[in-house]
């Protein structure tokens, strides 16, 4: 078999894995805001075999929470081995998750040998209520990309990351951080640090919230941005 | 032409200090209008150090 015909099969294996759990989960009456994967995930996908790749996609069509659902201490991450080898994870879904808190989050004491840099995020979070922590203690991550996160629905008292020292790239839907943010990487680029600034809603006929972020991004932040957010009502920590 | 006043306050904590409004904490805060300076106080690197371990742990 050519490489380009053993890329078509993995390709079509791929989209034949993703339709039987688009279709399992219509049989089962799921409408897209339902189903919690709880820790079996890895065995709801006995034909995605991930050990051993660095890179890793999961297509989860039914997907509504995903709290805590990837931290190293439990999920898919409690394996060690996975913590030493996926450098990147994407999660494709079509379902509006209601729920990304703590999805990623890593207690202390931090992991410096857990390999993940790169997390992409192709579902809709307009509808996540709750968004705190997310990518917390992530020791290693420099980029989450895929669909830009919005935070238009997110209720809890705060929302955000901390502890991600080497997060460089991050995108955020505009106007939709109304809770309190807290992006304290000091490696942010400078465009991820405008995003937050762009994703910070306008609160002027409302009650101040904060915006908390990294002395180091604090400091280089310009007159300009700085009236950006104090001009929305935010006040800025750093 | 556009013209726009914007009413900043300023928070600077002194050398060893962070500020905190109870929840956050940080060397810098810049407050818009509505905001209340006196929400935010004072405290020790010793202080905060404290408090983020306290916090770590939940």
């Amino acid at each position: 078999m050519s490489i380009a015909e053993k890329l078509t099969a993995i390709a079509e294996n791929e989209q034949k894995v993703y339709n039987a759990g688009y279709e399992k989960g219509k049989a089962e009456g799921g409408t897209g805001g339902t189903d919690y994967l709880s820790y079996s995930t890895l065995a709801a996908f006995p034909n995605m075999n991930i050990f051993g790749k660095s890179n890793v996609v999961l297509n989860i069509p039914y997907l509504s929470r995903t709290d805590s659902m990837f931290r190293p201490s439990t999920a898919i991450f409690g394996n060690e081995a996975l913590n030493r080898t996926v450098e990147h994870i994407t999660i494709n879904s079509e379902a509006k998750v209601n729920n990304i808190n703590m999805m990623f989050y890593t207690a202390e004491p931090w992991d410096p040998d857990n390999v993940l840099k790169h997390i992409t995020l192709n579902f809709d979070t307009s509808q996540s209520e709750y968004a705190s922590n997310f990518i917390n203690g992530l020791y290693n991550l420099e980029t989450v990309d895929g669909t830009p996160l919005d935070f238009s629905s997110t209720k809890s008292s705060n929302a955000g990351f901390s502890s991600v020292p080497k997060l460089a790239h991050i995108r955020v839907v505009p106007n939709t951080i109304k809770v309190a943010f807290i992006a304290n990487s000091p490696a942010l680029s400078n465009e991820s640090i405008q995003s937050i600034i762009d994703g910070l809603a306008d609160l002027t006929d409302g009650t101040a919230k904060t915006l908390t972020l990294h002395s180091t991004v604090g400091a280089k932040l310009t007159d300009e941005q700085k009236a950006t957010i104090t001009a929305k009502n935010w006040t800025l920590v750093y | 032409m556009t013209k726009e006043i914007i009413k900043q306050t300023i928070l600077t904590a002194d050398e060893g200090m962070y500020l905190t409004n109870g929840e956050t904490y940080g060397k810098t805060v810049v407050l818009p209008e509505s905001a209340n300076a006196d929400d935010w106080h004072e405290i020790t690197e010793e202080e905060y150090s404290k408090k983020q371990a306290e916090e770590s742990e939940v």
